[in-house]
């Protein structure tokens, strides 16, 4: 398992690495597809299938995604011109911002009751099923504003490419 | 997989532990993967020669008995073709697209429950991972597109994107209703709730209905006629896979092959019934008939995935996403609503009639607004 | 609100392309989808087909007018006879204007026919419509090759009637085309206008108004689907057309149905001209007696013959100077003409629509660089 699990890792940080670090934008995307397929590695790992499964569709089906469409629509479509590099001068301040982040998340971890309230034990099925009701009880009201926010964007973007057509 | 493992430790214990491990890991996988290559091998002949029959021709019919070797040859050929690689194309990436392509369609069949107490593994979530690494194609094929500088490439990519991720919604959306009807992710799970006389879920109002969204869906999802736009041959040449050639082409064709193969496997799992029919649970030879029950349902999804390759023309891009958007969407949404009246209906009889009478209002009323203006009777004047 | 600024791609169409039907190229500038310009480029077939025909003796250039539109040989043939008969005032036998028909009227079938299975395969049917199409071509171009010795290539007409005459057997031949013709057209007529898929791609797609097809002279199926009731067939009546009973279908919307439905109707009332053609095809001599193969001299003159091609007005104007070769030799394809109009019927729609817009004018480049 060790071994499964450093492998992983390398895999994730080296995806991590070369997202920030390479000059074309296509193959940074492809970059942070493979820091992706990592973390979902990581949660088939820890026998979260469902958080695993879950990380492809949303992240790897439609992040990337999104992204690939943003890089299309716009000129450098064959990502190629402007490459400076995305790891301009102030690097050390992105450096500053993830290190604190970082840290802050591993002191609440730790302090916070939330890794003693999971149902150990659990089987997969049961995860999916409680997270399924829990949504759609104790979380409805963020859960709808997300779709009330979704749906909005949707209708944004129905406006935007509305305009375009008008003009043709 | 613990099968096994436990059938090596008891006949033959001498065997270290690793190794049975790793034998118990690598076997299912080894069948699984000789059994399906087989199959998509077997399947380009049937193809060739389905199609050669719509066509009033004989299809292959010089290597070996009525051609039956013609995927051996074309697979000898492809390998020793030269492998060119624009000297504009972005190398790396170039050379791995076609692998990519092939991985999703293999991972797939992880999940998909081929006989009776044979499934290579049988997740919890098994239909969501079928659904999550299926959409991880699109990328591959992105990459195939845009490494290769070429513009009929790149457009069959941008076109490719468009189309998976579109048909994505309402693929997941009809496969909610089975997922409610059966109460489980697992596949093995969603084949055993099929079971009784009429039991398949495609024999209900709702399961119909997700039946024809899926199966339309999974051909625009491996890019099948009339939808094959990504590699529109009249149009983009070849589309994404216009610059590849040799075992790289061939490659593309085997992803999208096998791809075809596991999406009809997990439609038959779904709706079908999977492995069930009759005989499928007799004592000693049950897995056998179940394989066969399943490879014979499979074997009508492929068929009638080559009639519609023999008989139609494709539709055009903003058709083809009108199409998912405008009418597989909220005929699918619809649909979730049929399936949940069903769910509570008092007795089996009114869910049965309510469900179907939400659905065909549905239906006619979107083919209604969606076809309003397109076709027109013509009329023509004579002179003479 | 800004715009989004999006890259135009110029993409070029061929001229190795599956489906520019030859060496034709359409330098392409899309918008996304969408077709913003296009520039079609000719001339990669260019042969140097009226340079040749004025170094050759009028007789000479008769087989290289089979290679025009290779479809249709026997039209051309029959345009080029024609115009050098009305110079040389030929007068043409009756059988020989019969056989003219007949073979005219089997080319129209055979046109249309695979005209219509590759608009099909354009719109990416994968050659069933193509193939069947090509079943039917190949009786016809059997019968062609017992006549003339050639499948494709016939060089069958001669000034003042033609080579070789019809027997009763061919004739036979002839009729049992013609017969299962209209079962195959009703199979074909279905695939379309009962296909949802096609009706969707080619309904409001191309539209060709009618002012512009009168002004940019198109002629044949194309124009007809516009509105333009013009048939030369009708208009000129020659050979022995007057004494027939057929129609001339006429579209209204001209795009791309119609003028694919135009040729299935055409096919229809070639096949009626085909029954009495048949039917009532006299007796006698199939060339004129006064025409003569060696030392042909056509007296000092121009003229220009022009028929009812399946493709549209096929003519060719020839200045002779009492010689044994044309001074000038002119031909006036009905491809080039119709394809330069292709531009306008293309603009605004996608890729996909721009190919099946070319499928529909019905081109050979055969014809278009000669």
């Amino acid at each position: 398992m060790t071994i499964v699990f450093l492998t992983l890792s390398a895999i994730t940080v080296l995806g991590a690495l070369l997202a920030v670090t390479l000059r074309n934008l296509v193959h940074c995307l492809l970059a942070l597809v493979l820091f992706f397929m990592g973390i979902a590695g990581h949660f088939f790992l820890l026998k979260a299938d469902f958080l695993g499964a879950v990380q492809i569709l949303i992240y790897i089906g439609a992040v990337a995604v999104l992204i690939l469409f943003a890089i299309m629509l716009t000129r450098n479509i064959s990502g190629t011109e402007g490459g400076r590099g995305s790891l301009g001068g102030a690097w050390w301040l992105g450096v500053g911002i993830a290190t604190t982040l970082a840290g802050a998340m591993c002191v609440f971890v730790r302090r916070s009751d939330l890794v003693s309230k999971l149902p150990y034990g659990a089987t997969e099925e049961g995860v999916v099923k409680e997270i399924g009701k829990l949504l759609v009880t104790d979380w409805v009201v963020p859960l709808e504003i997300m779709a009330v926010l979704l749906t909005a964007a949707l209708i944004g973007a129905v406006v935007i490419a509305l305009e375009e057509e008008k003009k043709r | 997989m613990d099968a096994i493992y436990k059938l090596i430790q008891h006949y033959a214990p001498k065997i270290p532990d690793l190794l049975a491990l790793a034998l118990a890991v690598l076997l299912p996988i080894a069948i699984v993967m000789g059994v399906f290559l087989t199959v998509f091998a077997l399947l380009t002949w049937v193809e060739r020669k389905a199609l050669g029959r719509i066509q009033n021709r004989r299809g292959p019919n010089r290597v070996g008995p009525v051609g039956l070797f013609q995927p051996v040859a074309d697979g000898l050929k492809l390998l020793t073709k030269e492998d060119i690689v624009p000297a504009a194309a972005d190398k790396v990436v170039h050379f791995l697209a076609p692998v990519l392509t092939v991985v999703p369609a293999f991972m797939v069949l992880a999940v998909v429950p081929v006989a009776k107490g044979f499934v290579p593994v049988d997740l919890n979530i098994g239909v969501l991972f079928a659904l999550a690494v299926s959409t991880g194609s699109v990328l591959a094929l992105f990459m195939a597109g845009w490494a290769s500088r070429n513009k009929f490439s790149l457009l069959g990519a941008m076109r490719s994107v468009a189309q998976v991720v579109s048909y994505e919604v309402p693929m997941v959306m009809a496969a909610v209703v089975i997922l409610m009807a059966a109460g489980t992710l697992s596949s093995v799970g969603i084949v055993e709730a099929q079971r009784g006389l009429a039991g398949w879920f495609v024999f209900k109002p709702w399961g119909l209905v997700a039946f024809v969204i899926f199966q339309l869906c999974a051909m625009a999802e491996v890019a099948r006629t009339p939808f094959d736009l990504p590699e529109a041959e009249s149009e983009i040449v070849a589309g994404y896979h216009t610059e590849y050639s040799g075992f790289k082409f061939a490659l593309f064709q085997m992803g999208e092959y096998v791809a075809a193969i596991t999406m009809g496997g997990i439609t038959v799992t779904m709706f079908l019934g999977g492995y069930l029919g009759p005989g499928s649970d007799l004592p000693k030879i049950g897995w056998l008939v179940s394989a066969g029950w399943f490879f014979a349902k499979l074997g009508i999804i492929v068929v009638i995935n080559i009639w519609a390759r023999g008989t139609w023309p494709r539709v055009r891009v903003d058709q083809l996403l009108g199409f998912a958007w405008k009418l597989l969407l909220p005929l699918a949404l619809v649909n979730i609503v049929a399936m949940a009246i069903w769910h509570f209906a008092s007795n089996k009889l009114v869910g049965w009639g309510a469900s179907a009478v939400v659905l065909a209002v549905a239906i006619v009323a979107l083919v209604k607004i969606n076809t309003g203006q397109t076709f027109e009777k013509r009329s023509y004047r004579f002179i003479s | 609100m800004s715009t989004i600024e999006t890259q135009m791609l110029e993409v070029s169409l061929g001229p190795q392309h599956p489906s520019t039907h030859g060496v034709f190229r359409m330098d392409v500038v899309l918008d996304g989808e969408y077709v913003v310009k296009l520039k079609p480029v000719m001339g990669y077939l260019h042969r140097n087909h009226e340079q040749i025909g004025e170094k050759m003796t009028w007789l000479g250039s008769m087989p290289y007018t089979d290679r025009l539109d290779y479809f249709c040989s026997m039209t051309n043939n029959w345009a080029y006879a024609l115009s050098v008969e009305k110079m040389a005032g030929i007068k043409v036998p009756e059988r020989a204007e019969y056989i003219r028909v007949i073979m005219a009227e089997l080319t129209r079938l055979l046109n249309h026919a695979c005209a219509v299975g590759f608009l099909l395969s354009d719109c990416g049917a994968w050659f069933t419509p193509v193939l069947y199409a090509l079943r039917e071509r190949e009786r016809i171009l059997d019968f062609f090759e017992t006549v003339s010795g050639a499948r494709m290539m016939c060089n069958y007409m001669r000034f003042g009637g033609v080579r070789v005459d019809l027997d009763e057997q061919s004739l036979a031949m002839a009729r049992a085309i013609v017969a299962r013709w209209p079962a195959f057209l009703d199979e074909f007529e279905k695939l379309m206008t009962e296909n949802e898929v096609l009706l969707a791609r080619t309904q409001r797609v191309g539209i060709l108004p009618r002012e512009l097809a009168i002004n940019a002279s198109v002629s044949g199926p194309v124009a007809r689907a516009s509105g333009v009731a013009y048939d030369i067939r009708k208009v000129d009546k020659y050979g022995v057309y007057d004494r027939f009973d057929f129609r001339v279908p006429v579209g209204e919307t001209g795009d791309t149905f119609d003028r694919f439905m135009i040729r299935i109707l055409e096919m229809r009332e070639s096949v009626k001209i085909l029954h009495q053609a048949l039917r009532d095809i006299p007796s006698g001599p199939c060339i004129a007696p006064e025409s003569k193969l060696r030392g042909f001299k056509v007296p000092a003159g121009d003229g220009y013959g022009r028929i009812e091609s399946p493709k549209g007005e096929l003519g060719f104007y020839l200045v002779s100077e009492g010689g044994a070769k044309p001074y000038r030799y002119h031909v006036r394809p009905p491809s080039f003409v119709n394809l330069t109009i292709l531009e306008d019927m293309c603009l605004g729609h996608k890729v996909a629509d721009a190919i099946i817009i070319l499928g529909s004018i019905d081109i050979v480049l055969g014809e278009v660089d000669r």
